[in-house]
């Protein structure tokens, strides 16, 4: 779990994705849990300083959808490698993890001259 | 050959890049009420600032992450949003001085007071991030900004008693204004170690792709350059002990600064003082909101680079788009910026021990740095560091309070 955890996740095409914010931990009856998929999001993040900032996450996110405040999931079997960054066999820029920058650029940076 | 004309302008780009409004305001302060006697202070800050540029370069040639990086990836989200949360707030206050710094050279060059001048500067500031690369930024500003050496000359001129300038690298208490004393001590510290310096600094060795080869240019370039900005720093202090204290004048006002060096040089003097912290706090300005705009990047994990076009990295070329303008309006405002610079350079200070004690972590880590990591002496100095940035946190407060005015 620390093996992932905080790095930063490339995409196929070796874009910043984000950072390993979450894990998923999937339980199993009788054995040790495994991870099973991690997680990308402010929300995610937020979920691990404190309760009530995870709560202002979400209500940030249903007030302003379009800032794209989505959990990007991959799962484990989509990891290329581990190393000092992630790397995810999957093109990032569909997730929402890269919905705002997207939004961002089409919108407001590629309007302002010289971009 | 390249490797000489690459360390040349390594150490060139420190000495050029050294001296800020905080360094200036803090040395001119300093030498006008208390002479040679506070330069220990600028000895301990620049040796503080040597160790750790050394160090966040030396992560960055061998790992290839920046300080950002290794902070959050080494400590976990729960840590790291201390050092991202107080090195935005410190560094916003921080590029706001310096915006106020460039603006008032303006005022007293043109008449037309400094809160006219805010937004232009913050406009061209943000105009040469957006159109210009890592390069110009950190090279056009700091070779533009060895006119600084104006100082050294200055003080040159006016023959200091070297004995008694040798005695001001010892510390000592004050005979007079102790609150007053500490509370410029701490504050050359804040200007001398900001945190920004070397998260730019490492940011800039991964832009620049640095590996292992490196390590020799980051050396020097932290030795012998952070030694000479210290000396200039220091020569700031000279020239305001012996031009100011004999007259009396305790710097409360920008723009009584800018009697530093008529007395020594005449009109040319005046010009030259009014360029020298025109162009050190602008390429501040440029130098902090990368800075910042790095520092979030890193920390989200999001693509970030000076030398891409904006629309590359929307989102990190929107934080220093917004960073930049909104410290303009701060100072628009009509904030005093004297108290600004003292009050964020104080904050700064206080702000140390979050990066420098990690420090220790990263730089001992061996699945990180591996051979490279720190051996005795860097890490009996970053503990002598850390001790004082801890003294200094707890003094911050009080000495604010007692000191500040």
């Amino acid at each position: 779990m620390h093996d992932l955890l905080d790095k930063v996740v490339l995409d196929e095409g070796r874009r910043n994705v984000g950072r390993v914010d979450g894990v998923v931990l999937e339980l199993r009856p009788g054995a040790a849990p495994v991870v099973s998929a991690f997680e990308i999001g402010g929300r995610v993040w937020a979920r691990r300083l404190h309760g009530r900032i995870a709560r202002w996450a979400v209500a940030f996110g249903r007030r302003w959808p379009a800032l794209g405040n989505g959990v990007t999931r991959f799962a484990m079997r989509d990891v290329r490698t581990i190393g000092i960054t992630v790397s995810v066999k999957r093109d990032g820029r569909p997730t929402p993890a890269l919905a705002w920058e997207n939004w961002l650029r089409e919108h407001v940076i590629s309007r302002i001259p010289g971009a | 050959m390249k490797r000489i004309l690459d360390l040349t302008l390594g150490i060139v780009t420190s000495i050029g890049g050294f001296l800020e409004a905080g360094s200036i305001i803090t040395a001119v302060q300093a030498g006008a009420v208390f002479g040679y006697k506070l330069l220990w202070t600028i000895a301990l800050g620049t040796l503080g600032l040597m160790l750790l540029v050394e160090q966040s370069g030396r992560l960055a040639a061998v790992t290839g992450r920046t300080v950002g990086d290794a902070l959050r990836e080494r400590f976990g989200i729960n840590f790291f949003i201390i050092p991202l949360v107080t090195g935005l707030l410190v560094s916003f206050l921080v590029l706001a001085s310096e915006i106020g710094g460039v603006s008032l050279a303006l005022q007293m060059a043109t008449g037309i007071s400094f809160q006219w001048w805010a937004m232009p500067v913050a406009f061209a500031g943000w105009f040469l991030l957006w159109k210009g690369n890592f390069g110009v930024v950190e090279k056009g500003s700091s070779l533009l900004g060895l006119v600084t050496i104006v100082f050294i000359v200055a003080a040159l001129k006016l023959h200091p008693d070297w004995g008694r300038v040798g005695a001001g690298l010892l510390p000592t208490s004050p005979d007079h204004d102790g609150p007053r004393y500490w509370y410029l001590a701490v504050s050359i510290i804040g200007a001398s170690i900001s945190p920004y310096l070397y998260m730019f600094y490492s940011s800039g060795a991964v832009e620049d792709g640095w590996g292992t080869d490196d390590l020799s240019t980051n050396k020097a370039t932290a030795v012998i350059g952070m030694s000479f900005g210290g000396v200039l720093s220091a020569a700031v202090l000279i020239i305001a002990a012996l031009v100011f204290l004999p007259r009396g004048i305790q710097v409360d006002r920008y723009e009584q600064a800018g009697l530093l060096l008529p007395p020594v040089l005449g009109h040319t003097g005046f010009v030259l003082f009014l360029a020298s912290l025109g162009i050190a706090c602008f390429g501040a300005t440029t130098e902090i909101t990368l800075a910042m705009a790095y520092l979030l990047a890193q920390g989200l994990g999001w693509d970030w680079s000076e030398n891409a076009k904006p629309k590359q990295n929307a989102r990190f070329s929107l934080m220093y788009t917004v960073t930049i303008l909104l410290a303009g309006v701060v100072m628009a405002a009509g904030i005093d910026p004297l108290k600004l610079t003292n009050f964020s350079m104080m904050l700064t200070a206080a702000s140390l021990p979050v990066t420098v004690i990690p420090m220790f972590v990263l730089m001992n880590d061996e699945a990180l740095v591996g051979e490279h990591r720190n051996r005795w002496f860097s890490n009996a100095a970053l503990g002598v560091l850390s001790i004082v940035t801890i003294v200094v946190l707890f003094s911050a407060v009080p000495l604010q309070i007692l000191g500040g005015s």
